[in-house]
């Protein structure tokens, strides 16, 4: 599972977690367009 | 201009600073508004055998709501690369394993009705075909104040370098 590096901008805190459902949604997509864009 | 107006309006400040040494996505989250943003990322590597697209989104908008042109330098005369008008992201071109990216990702009325865009990344590359120099400019289509940004690459992970993120009004 990729994972994302979270910094919030107002406690300054930052966290590494898992990708959401909604965010390996869209990595996947972009990754899936632009290897069929590569070959 | 008076020299004492030089600290207040206009004046940069830092939000957050990331150095990566993991993750395939750096989130700045809970942005404070302002009218100006601009991210700037320096020395950025990552640990793929090859290259990894590196892109930006906003406020987790994954719609086809970035619509940008941008011109690309490589070891051949400049080629223009134009967008579809409307893109799900903010395609910065590539990072590629030991060649270190760095660029600006500039944000103004980012706490307005409309967005405009503008972004410069450069990096080395590890064959003639690929982008060494790319410039773009463009819109976020939304009415949203910018309280998030996410800089991604489609593989592998982020090996060293910085991230900032600055505003200003």
């Amino acid at each position: 599972m990729p994972k994302v590096i979270e910094i919030n901008c107002v406690t300054g805190e930052e966290v590494e977690r898992e990708m959401t459902d909604k965010e390996l949604e869209h990595y996947e997509a972009i990754k899936e367009a632009y290897e069929s864009k590569a070959e | 201009m008076a020299i004492s107006n030089l600290g207040g309006k206009n004046r940069w400040v830092e939000i957050a600073s990331s150095s990566p040494t993991s993750g395939t996505s750096v989130s700045f989250t809970s942005i404070p508004q302002y009218g100006r943003l601009q991210l700037v990322w320096f020395a950025l590597d990552t640990n793929t055998s090859n290259a990894a697209l590196f892109y930006a989104t906003f406020n987790n908008d994954t719609g086809s709501n970035y619509a940008y042109g941008k011109l690309a330098e490589n070891s051949t005369p400049v080629t223009r690369l134009v967008t579809t008008g409307k893109d799900t992201n903010i395609n910065f071109g590539g990072l590629f394993t030991a060649s270190q990216g760095s660029g600006k990702l500039l944000i103004e009325q980012a706490n307005e009705i409309f967005k405009t865009i503008s972004f410069s990344h450069f990096t080395g590359v590890i064959n003639s075909d690929q982008p060494s120099c790319l410039i773009g400019d463009g819109i976020w289509n939304s009415s949203s104040a910018v309280d998030r940004i996410d800089l991604t690459i489609n593989a592998g992970t982020f090996k060293s370098g910085t991230i900032k993120l600055y505003g200003s009004n």
